[in-house]
Order: structure tokens, then sequence, then C-alpha cells
């Protein structure tokens, strides 16, 4: 943490090596080499401007804003970026957001995933970076199209499956110290046509991705559920989740796994 | 796309190099303290009746068995001899002693009159490998001196550990405390009093191994070694940066003219001059480790008091009529027996500074200049930033000025993996109307 001095808007603060950081020190491979930054405001209760309107919201945010000390773990040190836009002169009012998709009758919050059943063992997600119809938007700024997302899940827990069930064997970007896989750059596709949602929406994409339980290196097994789950009607139950971020809105939609497992 | 990174070119990085410094400062019950004090029982006696000793031993912060403990001294002695032809120069501890040549320039020594004495050169030798680049070379003090009056024959070394000398010592910022005159031998002193009913503990026998020097004492009191002027005079030799540790008996008002010891600032070794520091003839008593084999009873240590039964292996000096001075315990003593009683008898057993200095730490820094222009980073993928509808919740329509808050920096490399990251003390605000330059530096 640094101190602000208040005479010039020139601010100098110390920063710390993330466990990546160390990491890549350590190899030595040349990779260790900083080339971009960006800033974050995790702290941050935007709600304030809301509820106490622009001038008080923005000193209660300057003034009650506790700020933490910084995190070492790549993952959990700086969730929320400040993003730019391309177009210096674009004044936005929306960001798309993140929803799940479905298809049929049915729309459960909750992934249900079962060890104990041979077809439940895996779900495809649908997920679409859209806007709301109230909005009254009919596309979304080409800066914001999320093309693409980022996935974090539990390397423990879950993999990455084809939709046809059989679990992919694809490499993460990234996993932490926590066994947090992080998978970036899955692409979506196109989904502006009004069947989507009831209204056309130039810009909206959709994300298909199926994720099944973790059945190699590491196998989910017994010892899993004795360490992660809890017991529920006699069986041990795993709650997990599903983090999904566009990566060019930074939306973001965090979805629950409940994983059924064997009999106590 | 929206972008949440922008390059930093090399012209937003800066480096620069500061020194941190830290004062230290280590209390004398630490070092008398005998549970504080790690031995490295290394050396036996190949005699009927072994007796075994460290070479060196480990002054910890606290009981040196809990886990929380730090090592903070290695505490050493050694003395000084060469052979020279046909004949053996250095300490008068080895000369008096008229060792032997044996094959390969071996010294051998009397077996009753003396132990560990080949020990006790091999330490000195070590250290003179180390810091002047011969084994065979002496400590001067001062440093580039040659008499024979300056040379320092016998030597404590004390090494200050990596965690509490960090890159080096701080020139003229060195200070040791102890005593230079033992008290306790006198008849109210001697072992009768102290012996009893501990059994054969020599830690509380006599002034060789008493802890009654303290504070309160007024008729004792302690001498300061200071690195005076150490910082403005100084030698650079094998070793680095050494300095001279200079005596004063009033905190530093006055200074004897000549030298007592050297501080290798780099090392972080201290090196005192025995015979400067204290005073050779003056008395001793004590039970000390000794290879004899046989037991000597009715020893006493004062006209008229109790008489004692002295096991093998143990040997009582400075008992009634046979009066030893110091250099003698020296020729006489185990390396751990000479090492406790520099710990025990010179320094308090209260809570008073016995050693102060400040270290240094070489900090490299790098200077990342991460500059956000008007149109940077003005808007925020903060989940509390928009509404349920996706609406932004800062602007009511687009007349409005956007605007976001930072709170946290974060560094990248080009394949975008965050590799450092630094927190701001309070959320700075970023709009479209000014430009907001953080410098975060990363030290190595």
């Amino acid at each position: 943490m640094g101190f602000l001095d208040h005479t010039t808007n020139n601010v100098i603060i110390d920063a710390v090596l993330t466990e990546r950081g160390r990491e890549l020190l350590s190899q030595n491979t040349g990779n260790f080499s900083i080339s971009s930054f960006s800033f974050g405001d995790d702290e941050v209760d935007y709600t304030n401007i809301k509820k106490y309107g622009l001038q008080m919201g923005k000193e209660k945010i300057e003034k009650n804003t506790p700020i933490f000390e910084a995190q070492t773990n790549e993952n959990l040190a700086l969730k929320y970026n400040n993003i730019s836009l391309n177009n210096n002169n674009l004044r936005i009012l929306y960001i798309p957001l993140l929803k799940r998709y479905f298809t049929g009758t049915s729309s459960p919050n909750v992934v249900e995933l079962d060890i104990n059943n041979t077809t439940a063992q895996y779900q495809t997600i649908t997920v679409l970076s859209t806007l709301n119809q109230s909005s009254g938007q009919t596309s979304i700024d080409s800066n914001l199209i999320d093309n693409s997302f980022t996935i974090k899940m539990n390397n423990l827990i879950l993999k990455t499956y084809q939709t046809n069930g059989v679990e992919l064997v694809q490499a993460y970007s990234d996993l932490d110290e926590n066994n947090i896989a992080t998978y970036s750059n899955i692409s979506g596709s196109p989904a502006s046509v009004a069947s989507f949602e009831g209204f056309a929406l130039s810009g909206r994409q959709l994300l298909t991705y199926a994720v099944g339980l973790s059945k190699t290196s590491p196998q989910i097994n017994l010892s899993t559920f004795q360490k992660f789950g809890s017991i529920i009607s006699g069986k041990y139950v795993i709650k997990t989740q599903i983090e999904i971020s566009g990566n060019s809105s930074g939306s973001r939609i965090i979805i629950p796994v409940n994983i059924t497992g064997p009999s106590v | 796309m929206a972008s949440r990174f922008k390059n930093i070119t090399s012209t937003d990085v800066k480096v620069e190099k500061s020194r941190l410094n830290q004062l230290i400062d280590i209390i004398s019950l630490d070092i008398s303290s005998v549970s504080n004090r790690k031995k490295y029982p290394s050396f036996v006696t190949g005699l009927v009746t072994p007796v075994t000793s460290s070479l060196f031993q480990t002054i910890y912060d606290q009981d040196y068995t809990y886990q929380s403990s730090n090592a903070m001294l290695d505490v050493a002695f050694g003395v000084y001899a060469n052979v020279t032809g046909s004949s053996v120069v250095g300490s008068e501890l080895v000369t008096e002693l008229s060792p032997t040549i044996g094959d390969g320039n071996k010294l051998v020594f009397s077996t009753t009159t003396s132990t560990m004495m080949r020990e006790k050169i091999n330490v000195y030798k070590q250290y003179a490998q180390a810091l002047l680049g011969n084994a065979d070379s002496a400590f001067y003090s001062p440093f580039e001196d040659t008499t024979e009056s300056n040379r320092i024959d016998e030597a404590i070394f004390i090494n200050v550990k990596r965690l509490f000398k960090r890159d080096n010592i701080y020139k003229g910022s060195f200070g040791i405390k102890f005593f230079d005159e033992l008290t306790g031998f006198d008849t109210a002193a001697c072992p009768d009093t102290q012996h009893g009913s501990v059994g054969w503990s020599k830690k509380l026998t006599g002034n060789l191994f008493s802890t009654s020097n303290n504070s309160t004492n007024t008729t004792n009191q302690p001498v300061m070694l200071i690195d005076k002027d150490g910082s403005t005079n100084f030698r650079i030799g094998y070793a680095g940066e050494i300095g001279s540790l200079y005596k004063t008996v009033d905190s530093g008002a006055n200074y004897i003219s000549t030298p007592c010891g050297l501080i290798f600032y780099d090392a972080g070794i201290v090196v005192l001059d025995v015979k400067k520091i204290f005073n050779s003839n003056e008395s001793v008593t004590g039970i000390i480790d000794f290879p004899d084999s046989l037991a000597v009873n009715n020893v006493v240590f004062k006209t008229g008091g109790t008489t004692h039964n002295i096991p093998v292996g143990k040997r009582a000096i400075g008992n009634s009529g046979s009066p030893i001075n110091f250099y003698g315990f020296l020729k006489l003593a185990t390396l751990d027996d000479i090492i406790d009683h520099f710990c025990m008898s010179r320094f308090s057993s209260n809570l008073t500074t016995a050693i102060a200095f400040q270290n240094e730490t070489i900090v490299n820094s790098t200077i990342y200049y991460c500059n956000a222009s008007p149109d940077d980073f003005n808007y925020s993928t903060n989940p509390t930033y928009t509404d349920s509808t996706g609406k932004i919740v800062v602007v009511e329509d687009t007349n409005d000025i956007p605007f976001t808050y930072i709170t946290t920096v974060g560094l990248y490399n080009t394949a975008s993996e965050l590799i450092a990251v630094a927190k701001l003390s309070r959320p700075v605000e970023k709009n479209p109307l000014h430009n907001l330059s953080i410098r975060v530096r990363l030290d190595y």
C-alpha cells in the first residue's frame, strides 16, 4: 500500500510479485518481462453513486472505502479491471451482461452433476453476452462484443468436456496455488437474431461450453468428496462454481455446481 | 475491443538503487543465557577420559530449542601460531607450551598442560583464510599495522548471522559492551558458595562462569568497543571493508587510542583482540572440562573452605594455593569453556544492550511509470458498475462524464499474466478530464 501525495498527481506505490510472477522469475526463461499494466477497482462499490447521488457518492467511495492488502494469488489480486474504449469520444451507457441461456422450459440455476449416474457426469452450459431488452439498445458497442470468454473452475473437480460427453484434454492457461484452472480465449459465436431472446440485438454472443467431472489427472474420487464435500441425505455433495467472464466487456457470471458423490 | 491493458514502453521504466538500514539490538541476557547458546560437540579427546567440545557456538534470540528462535551470532575463539623453519611463532599461549613440531609442521602439545590447542590455531587460520586471503596471516589492529604488539594473537570471533547482518553492517554503527574485568574472585564468591547442591555444574562455579556481573555492580562497569569514525575512516581488504574497534570506558567521551579489534563490515565478522580487551593476568577460578584421568579429592578453593572431590574429566583451577591467570585458563580450557566464559562472565544477565549496530540492505528498484491518458480506463468491469440491466450506474446519459476509481495496479507480461500487483491507500478517481500517472516500484 502506498500513500498519496496531495501536492501532485504523481503517486508511487510498492508492488509485490504474484505467485505466477515468482514462478516465472525462478524459471529464468525470459518470460518475466513486464510489458503492460492495468488498473483495477476491486474494493469500490459504485452503488454508492445511486444511493447518495454523484457528489456524496464519490465522497463515500473516496473516504469510506477500505483498501485491502495486495494478494499474491494472480487470480485474486486483481479481479475487476478498468477498461479503455478504442473510440476516445465514445460515451457508452450500457455494458453487456452475461446470463444463462436455456432452450427448454427448464431453467435451473444450479448445474447438477452426479458421479453415480453416467449420464449426469457432464453438462453443456450456454451463456449469452447480451443487453436487456429494456435498455432499448439494438446493438452492443463494437468495443464490448465478447468474441471470446475466460472460464475458471477447480481443476481437481471439473474439466472441460466435448458436447458429446467426452472429457477434453485442454491445456489451461494458468493453474494457481488453489488449483483453479483458467481457460482463456474460449470462442463465442454471434447470436444477434431475435430468436435468442425475443428481440434482435447486434453484437450478442453465445458461449456453449461443456463441463463435467474430472476423470483424469486428477480423477475425482472418494477422497475428493471427503475433502471438499458435505454430507446431504447420506451422500457426499461438493458445492463448487464455474466463473465465466467476457474478454471484452469484462462482465462475469458465476454458475453454481452441485456434485453428488458416493454414499457415506 | 475494449482494452484492459496499456503497454509500458522503455521510457516508462527507470531503475534506482537505495539502501535500507535496520537497527539491531542484542541484549546481554541473550548472550549470557545458557539455553540460548547452541553447541556442536564435534571434538572428542582421544584419551581414557574423553572430553567433548564444540569448535564454535551459536547464540539465539531465545531458547534455541524453540522453533521460533533465530540464530543471531556465532562465537569462536582462535590462536595465532605458525611454524617458521624449526621454530614456532605466534601467541605466547603457544610458545610458552613449547610444542614439538611433528610431520607436516603439525604442532604436538602436552595433554596435561593444554587442551584443543591445535583446534584453537586452526580456527584462527580458517578466519585468516577467509578474511585475509592467507591462512598463515595474522590479524593486526590497526588493520594495516605489522608490529608484533598490535598483532591479534588470541582472538574472539563474532559472526553476525545473515538474518541480522543482511547485506553488510553499516559502517560507524557497531558497538559492543562487556566486562573487561571479572568479578567473583574473592573469598565470598569462590566456588564454595556456588557449587553445593547443583553437583558438578561448572557453569555456576567461580568467576570463570559467573553470571554475577550486572548493572547493579558498581565496582565493575562494562567497557564499550565502538567502530568510531567507521564511515569516514576504513580500509578495503581481501574481505571487503574493514573498520577498527576502539575501547571507551565512558560511553564515547574518551577512547583508548590504539584499536583493540577489527570489524569486517561485508562479512559481518568482528575480531576482538583478547589481550587488549581483557586483563590476561587476572586470577581466575572455576572447574573446567579437562581430560584428567584421576579424581582429585579434598580440593579447597578458599582457606578454610569446603573441600570438594573433583571427578575424572574435570579440573579445578585457581583453587587454594594454585593461582592461575586468565591466559592459563585459555591454554587449559576447551573451546566450549572459553566461549562459555566469554558469554557468561563478560555479559550481564540483564536486559541491557550488549551489541548494537545497523545493518544495510541494498535495494535495487525498478520503477514503472503507469501513465493513463485522459481516454484510458474510464470504464470498469466491477459488477457494481452496472445495474441489473447492464446500465452504467455512474452516468445518466451520454452527456455525463464517465469515471472510475483505481485501487489496484497490475503489472503484466506479454502473455497477459499478472506478475506483480500494487495497492493504493485510497481510491483515486479516473475520468476523461485528466490523465493519471502512478509510479509502481518493484524491489529486488
